[in-house]
């Protein structure tokens, strides 16, 4: 049965090598961003475009986009590319990339990686592009001052604000009904989240409130400089942790009360959270604007939102999540190129494409309320009108400057563990935290 | 009459059980709507189940092309790297040479140099070669591997010596030899061994990512990360719904040859 095992093994052996050396020239795809493309001469100047958006968050809304640009400009084509692991494995690729010398154009780059990317990746700031753009001052000037802000490091523009989110209270409805809670007046403020969580407590048995811990301190951050706080204070060039201030403290000890003591609050991961906001454990969940439609779909309930709650009357500071779009591109015909795309990107219709697709805001402010671009969509999703309205309290999201950025992060990721565990009071971990931050940052 | 079972069988079939959970937990998941997916009961049944996670799995991604990938480039790696380690398991074993164990010690050190330490230079080397979004770029550092040339040498050893001086005597050649009298004795671990190099490589994630950048070369791993978005939240019924489908073919080849694959593992054990 076997007589001609050896003839097989050599034979399968051959196949493969051969059909190896045959489908690498299948295989040898575009060279999109090589240098063959110059732009004169009515030439195509070829660009690629890195984005984050899976099929079931944009992607096909990107491809979409990407379609309509190169059928407006013959000159021009976009070569979308999606990159896996959201903005961490966008920013591992994007590395890869630039040490083989052959980066994209544009890329997105998630707010909480500005610092980084600014500081160690070579780019063209957009504000240098838009000099070179006589219409460039006016197009900028379509944004809010402090969501221009996001897309700037130590005040240069280095990336225009595209994705933003923000995060907002949920919450169900029905729940609200069955504790005796009236449904169209949401708590506005912590003390009355505290006081609604306890009464869903006491009357339904559930938890009140989850606000989202997922690997960053996101929502975290919107809390403590809600009351006040700065987690970050930078004074001419150098940056101090800061968020063991008395502000700060304040507002992780009520999280933390709320979780120890009044055991309204659930402190648990992000999944996890989710999945019990989502099957009716918890009454009121924090988290994303950009997980809308994902709670909508998912839960059985009716599902309101309501503004990030204040601590009486201190005004709302929400950090923005998303990413700003950044320009890699070396060559000049190319970064012309870069540049054109990111104006259309960020135009009024595609920015309406844009949010109806993902579920981000639109940056810039002549959108949301124009019956031609998005005002039939918000009337449509009233879940969205909280978000868009908060959007100038949107303050940039921290991301602690130097090599040891990402390890700063993960203290205060062991801090928020440390306290909502129950093991210490916020006053003794967050100053700890912040002496350990200072050292890793270079205090 | 009872065949009496084992005490010892009931811990193995925890074990067992074990490991089918996720499993289990994936193929129903893959039949459920968004809304089943958080069903607060522990109930992994779907009821009504939904066959739309695969049908915009199938719509969404080229779910055939990506099979096609991932199969061609299981399929040069683990041909390359059985025929890398054949030659070099009959020249460890049948040629005496000066440094040869040393040589061999070398090779097996190899093992221990995490994937992390060679990712750069290769991507490197893969980039200015120009073989970026290839086949040959993702198959070419990985077509030899020192676990299959020790695996082999040691199912050589264990061949009675006789048998290859034997065939010296008659004086039949190094080829023959090879192909005539060891491979045949060595079949059950060489079946194996493939089996092995081809699922590890079916499942590979980080290599193929670094070096696939076009989403018409992407392999199944890479897919996968189509329907998962932090931000926007993971769509847990399309991603279980293209999981199952991406683990069919190695379920399928480990199934076809599951005896030669558990025979080589009891006898490496004895043999060493």
């Amino acid at each position: 049965m076997f007589l001609n095992w050896r003839r097989g093994v050599i034979a399968s052996v051959l196949i493969g090598t051969l059909a190896g050396s045959l489908l690498t020239g299948c295989g040898t795809g575009n060279k999109a961003s090589g240098s063959g493309s110059a732009g004169n001469g009515g030439k195509v100047t070829t660009i690629e475009y890195w984005h984050v958006n899976s099929e079931n968050f944009g992607g096909q809304t990107v491809r979409d986009l990407v379609q309509k640009f190169n059928e407006q400009h013959p000159d021009i084509k976009v070569v979308e590319k999606f990159q896996p692991n959201m903005y961490l494995g966008l920013m591992q690729n994007l590395q890869a990339a630039l040490a083989g010398g052959h980066p994209p154009a544009v890329a997105q780059i998630g707010y909480n990686y500005l610092d980084y990317a600014t500081a160690n990746l070579p780019h063209l700031p957009v504000e240098d592009a838009a000099k070179t753009d006589p219409e460039g001052q006016a197009f900028l000037n379509n944004y809010l001052p402090n969501i221009l802000n996001l897309g700037r490091v130590n005040g240069k523009l280095e990336g225009v604000p595209y994705s933003i989110s923000n995060p907002v209270l949920y919450y169900n409805a029905d729940m609200f009904k069955a504790a005796g809670l009236d449904p169209q007046n949401p708590p506005k403020t912590w003390a009355e989240v505290r006081d609604m969580a306890r009464i869903i407590k006491e009357k339904t048995g559930n938890y009140g409130l989850y606000v989202q811990e997922p690997s960053d301190n996101w929502a975290q951050q919107a809390m403590m400089e809600s009351n006040g706080a700065q987690v970050l204070t930078r004074t001419g060039g150098k940056a101090r942790a800061t968020f063991d201030s008395p502000e700060a403290i304040e507002a992780y000890q009520l999280m933390a009360d709320m979780v120890l003591k009044d055991k309204t609050a659930l402190h648990a991961t992000w999944e996890e959270g989710t999945q019990a906001f989502i099957t009716g454990k918890v009454g009121m969940y924090v988290t994303t604007i950009a997980r809308r439609n994902y709670i909508e779909t998912s839960s059985k309930f009716k599902v309101l939102t309501a503004p990030f709650p204040t601590f009486g009357n201190k005004p709302r500071r929400v950090p923005a999540g998303g990413n700003a779009l950044f320009i890699f591109a070396k060559d000049p015909d190319q970064q012309k190129a870069a540049w054109e795309f990111i104006k259309y990107l960020e135009s009024p219709e595609a920015l309406t494409t844009w949010t109806k697709g993902t579920g981000y805001l639109p940056p810039r402010q002549d959108v949301t309320d124009d019956p031609r671009y998005l005002k039939p969509f918000m009337e449509q999703n009233p879940l969205m009108k909280p978000a868009v309205a908060q959007l100038p309290d949107a303050v940039p999201w921290v991301s602690f400057p130097g090599n040891n950025g990402l390890q700063a992060e993960q203290v205060l990721l062991d801090a928020r563990d440390a306290i909502l565990g129950g093991r210490q009071p916020a006053a003794e971990v967050l100053k700890e935290a912040a002496a350990k931050v200072n050292k890793l940052i270079g205090n | 009459m009872k065949t009496k079972i084992p005490w010892w069988h009931f811990p193995l079939l925890l074990v067992v059980l074990g490991s089918l959970l996720p499993l289990i937990w994936m193929l129903a998941t893959a039949w459920k709507t968004p809304e089943q997916v958080f069903n607060a009961s522990l109930n992994p049944w779907p009821y009504p189940a939904t066959a739309a996670n695969f049908a915009y799995v199938m719509g969404a991604i080229p779910l055939g092309r990506y099979i096609l990938n991932t199969f061609i480039i299981a399929f040069i790696v683990t041909a390359a790297k059985l025929l890398t380690s054949i030659l070099a398991a009959y020249g460890f074993t049948q040629f005496s040479f000066r440094g040869r164990e040393t040589l061999f010690y070398l090779c097996l050190l190899s093992i221990f140099v995490p994937f992390t330490v060679t990712m750069m230079p290769n991507y490197l080397f893969m980039s200015r070669m120009g073989w970026l979004n290839t086949y040959t770029g993702v198959a070419l550092p990985q077509m030899a591997d020192a676990l299959g040339i020790f695996l082999l040498r040691q199912s050589i050893r264990s061949i009675p010596p006789s048998l290859v001086e034997a065939a010296r005597l008659d004086r039949v050649g190094h080829g023959r030899i090879l192909g005539r009298v060891l491979l045949p004795a060595i079949k059950p671990s060489l079946i194996a061994l493939g089996i092995l190099f081809f699922i590890n490589t079916w499942n590979e994630y980080f290599w193929p990512l670094l070096m696939i950048n076009d989403k018409s070369m992407y392999t199944l791993p890479l897919a996968l990360q189509m329907f998962t978005n932090l931000e926007g939240g993971t769509n847990w019924g399309a991603m279980m719904a293209a999981a199952t489908l991406a683990s069919l073919p190695p379920v399928v080849a480990y199934l076809l040859a599951q005896r030669y694959v558990v025979d080589t593992f009891i006898h490496s054990g004895l043999k060493g």
